[in-house]
């Protein structure tokens, strides 16, 4: 039980500093007037509203930890080129995938060689994944898993409060 | 705890044995709901990442989920900045 807790303690630091930034984009948001009326644009600037939080809670979870991780820079990257296609319209995903390096891909033995599937998988799913060794990867995901349970439970908290108005 | 050095292939960088990424694996394990009250030796190293990969996605699905509520919730009028308040120093 002794790495719950320690999850507990990193976590109530990183709640807070998610939160504030979250709902300081939030309150932005909030304040965006909508464009004149035509059915078509308010769709439109609905799910841009949507990609818009969603973008500002991958962005405040990111940016507390700036370029100290490979994920958080990684997603950084990644939101900055998004984000401007949002701010044009576009409502496509436009994810920049991150180029693989030159470098051979470390064996270590036969049994991680047998996994190699997974790995690959793994390595689409976590930002910055591709371009890191097997350890690295495998550090990288542990905390950006700690992070994404963090955000969700953040978002939770703020959306189950926002539902009930006191 | 010692770590046994076990026969590793170097590739001019740092040398990572057997029992770091098992290491590694175990510390993932324990994050995943899934699979966390599983005892290790049962649970193979591919599981993990399967199970990891599946647990990422899921999150991100809540993730969609939640932002689309929360926007929602900002569309209406009942929602102020007054909240925003209360929650920041609530967290605090």
């Amino acid at each position: 039980m002794g790495s719950l807790s320690d999850l507990n303690n990193v976590s109530s630091h990183l709640k807070s500093r998610f939160a504030r930034g979250f709902l300081r984009a939030l309150a932005r948001i909030h304040n965006l007037s909508p464009p004149p009326a035509s059915s078509s644009s308010n769709q439109d600037f609905a799910l841009r509203k949507c990609q818009r939080v969603k973008l500002a809670a991958y962005a405040s979870m990111a940016s507390a930890f700036g370029k100290r991780r490979v994920w958080s820079r990684a997603m950084l990257q990644r939101i900055r080129c998004h984000s401007s296609s949002v701010r044009r319209g576009k409502v496509r995903q436009h994810m920049r995938t991150m180029r693989r390096s030159g470098k051979k891909r470390k064996k270590i033995g036969r049994e991680l060689a047998a996994k190699a599937q997974d790995v690959k998988k793994l390595r689409k799913l976590v930002p910055g994944g591709e371009s890191m060794d097997l350890e690295g990867l495998l550090r990288e995901t542990a905390h950006y898993v700690k992070c994404l349970v963090t955000q969700v439970q953040v978002m939770r908290s703020i959306a189950d409060f926002c539902s009930c108005p006191p | 705890m010692s770590s046994r050095r076990s026969r590793s292939r170097q590739s001019g960088g740092s040398r990572i044995t057997e029992d770091q990424i098992t290491d590694l694996v175990s510390k993932l394990q324990r994050l995943v709901p899934e699979i966390r009250n599983t005892r290790s030796d049962k649970v193979s190293a591919s599981k993990v990442l399967q199970e990891t990969c599946n647990y990422i996605r899921s999150l991100h699905r809540e993730v969609d989920d939640l932002s689309e509520r929360l926007s929602e919730l900002l569309a209406s009028p009942d929602t102020d900045s007054d909240q925003a308040a209360i929650i920041r120093s609530l967290l605090m």
